[in-house]
């Protein structure tokens, strides 16, 4: 299999991040502030040749502009597998991002710290609020 | 361990990990995921007006 990680949503969100970036920053640049001494590093990740180094998240969240925790998410899925992933986050908790965290402190709040269920009707109205 | 809360630690970069979180925190969590479609929305004031009144809802 030549790009075993093709499709993958690590390689979506990278090809969107570079794409997305493109005006501002080319994608050599990402690479090195990635810390990747191979510029061609990017096209391995965006066409699935190469998964993304977990060593690496921190630096290419930063040099892609997305949460790192949202991305370790995806990366560590995509280097391990799904089901190895998932026993990695039932033991050590699955990172949250800084929107995620903003929400939660919005839930306490607005709950006054009564830790909601959720609801069926919760969940309706959370698509409403969502568009879906 | 429902009702066990401990404060998410918030960075510049990621924030905390769901160990942290209470099981009806996770479940919050894990349903805007699911029908955010992964995007990781934003919190914006019309966002945070509609949780509330869902929320005064009951």
């Amino acid at each position: 299999m030549t790009n075993p990680y093709q499709n993958t949503a690590t390689a979506r969100l990278i090809t969107d991040r570079i794409r997305d970036l493109s005006h501002r920053k080319t994608q050599a640049e990402i690479a090195s502030e990635a810390g990747f001494g191979n510029a061609n590093m990017m096209t391995f990740l965006k066409n699935g040749k190469n998964k993304v180094p977990l060593d690496r998240v921190p630096s290419l969240a930063k040099a892609l502009e997305v949460d790192p925790a949202y991305l370790m998410r995806l990366a560590l899925d995509q280097s391990v597998g799904a089901t190895a992933a998932k026993a990695i986050t039932d033991i050590f908790g699955t990172p949250t991002t800084e929107n995620e965290s903003g929400w939660l402190i919005e839930l306490r709040d607005a709950s006054d710290n009564s830790d909601p269920r959720i609801t069926a009707r919760s969940r309706a109205a959370l698509r409403g609020v969502f568009g879906k | 361990m429902a009702n066990e809360r401990t404060h998410v630690q918030i960075t510049n970069g990621s924030s905390g990990t769901m160990g942290q979180l209470t099981d009806n925190e996770q479940a919050w969590i894990e349903f805007i995921r699911v029908i955010s479609g992964g995007r990781d929305p934003r919190v914006t004031p019309a966002r945070v007006r509609a949780l509330r009144e869902l929320l005064d809802a009951g």
